[in-house]
């Protein structure tokens, strides 16, 4: 009878859905969850709201670490950040590497697709900030940046060796919580807000990029580390394709029920 | 409960920023349980707030926004007074018993008033009062 019983409750198990379903995920980091989250880059002694977060557990086993290892530029965890729920806050000098992530989503070369989604709510849309890059440790000023412009606007841009290119949003930024989903093919790009579209297949192709850098909360490329974050950053996951539209349809949702953020 | 308890903002001429001068701030960091090392303390000023006299590069002076540690903050604040034209405010990050969080502990140069919530905006509109200072907010490319 127990054993008929256990199996069951076995069959009838219903699984949570999560950002770990998604083929493709290298990187996720959630700071809602404590038992990720730690005071120092070496995780040694677990992050509380109040503290500063010196490394993030990679959800997505791919074991790309974020961590900061300079205390004044550590983001501080934050008790009912974001409706309610613990986030990180990053002060305009604050931001977390996780180098590892560029190789892991596979960014150098050409025409190199990637997907980043993240909860992010602004202090302030007056200047630019970027909320995720790649970049390059030496050379020159080679990136992609998904950011805010000082417009402001959603924007994405990268750079190569010659030039600049930059795909900004007619949608506005503002301080309330959003889902955001940026979806690079490689040669286009869309962004979504909240589930809505707001950049839709724009035309974006730049020349062969070395990629071996990844920052959350600025833009880090050679020598310049600029564009800082100034708000919160609930929850960030970084795919190595371009997931489809109802693929990010989905993940918005699931992210929305979460964050209690209202989504198309 | 957490030992980080104040946040501190700082503002230093950017010619202070010295590697003899990282290297001191780096110590009172490390020394004092940041858990990271010197090496890594002693990048501190490589994302500091860039704020200039005029609004034009080059910046002139680096303003930090850091949590601190109860030795921290007095080893700092001593530190950051032995500079010229520095000028420090300490607030509370939580636990404090007697002040809710984001009030204003201390400052020198008797800025701000005591107890009253004072934010990183604060401290900028004092620094623009009395120095003339603004943040540079079109920094990149």
């Amino acid at each position: 009878m127990g054993l008929l019983y256990g199996a069951r409750r076995s069959l009838l198990k219903i699984k949570t859905p999560s950002l770990r379903d998604l083929y493709g995920l290298v990187g996720e980091y959630d700071f809602s969850v404590n038992a990720s989250l730690y005071q120092d880059s070496a995780l040694t002694t677990l992050a509380a709201p109040t503290t500063p977060i010196g490394g993030v557990v990679d959800l997505s086993r791919s074991g790309n670490i974020a961590t900061q290892t300079t205390t004044a530029a550590k983001p501080t965890l934050t008790a009912n950040a974001i409706n309610g729920r613990q986030a990180a806050s990053f002060d305009g000098g604050d931001y977390l590497t996780c180098d590892s992530l560029a190789a892991s989503a596979g960014v150098s070369g050409s025409d190199k697709p990637f997907t980043v989604a993240a909860v992010v709510q602004f202090t302030s849309v007056a200047a630019l900030r970027a909320i995720f890059s790649f970049g390059r440790a030496t050379t020159n000023d080679t990136y992609h940046v998904f950011r805010i412009t000082a417009t402001p606007n959603w924007s994405f841009s990268s750079a190569d060796d010659t030039d600049v290119g930059n795909v900004d949003s007619a949608g506005t930024p503002n301080t309330s919580p959003h889902i955001i989903c940026c979806l690079f093919s490689g040669t286009t790009i869309s962004i979504l807000i909240d589930g809505i579209t707001v950049i839709n297949e724009a035309a974006h192709d730049v020349g062969t990029l070395t990629l071996d850098q990844a920052t959350i909360g600025a833009l880090r490329t050679y020598q310049n580390l600029i564009q800082l974050m100034l708000g919160t950053i609930g929850q960030l996951a970084v795919l190595n394709r371009r997931i489809s539209t109802p693929e990010a349809m989905w993940a918005t949702r699931l992210l929305g029920k979460k964050w209690g953020i209202t989504t198309a | 409960m957490s030992d980080w308890k104040w946040r501190l903002y700082f503002f230093i001429r950017a010619i202070d920023a010295t590697a003899e001068n990282r290297q001191v701030f780096a110590e009172i960091f490390t020394n004092n349980g940041s858990l990271e090392t010197v090496e890594n303390e002693r990048k501190i000023a490589d994302s500091a707030i860039k704020l200039s006299t005029s609004g034009d590069l080059p910046a002139q002076v680096f303003g930090i926004n850091t949590l601190v540690k109860a030795d921290m903050r007095t080893a700092l604040q001593a530190f950051i007074d032995s500079l010229p034209q520095s000028r420090w405010y300490a607030t509370a990050n939580g636990d404090q018993p007697n002040y809710a969080d984001g009030c204003l502990i201390a400052a020198n140069d008797g800025s701000g008033v005591i107890g009253q919530a004072f934010t990183w905006e604060d401290a900028l509109a004092d620094l623009f009062t009395e120095r003339s200072l603004r943040v540079i907010e079109t920094e990149g490319t």
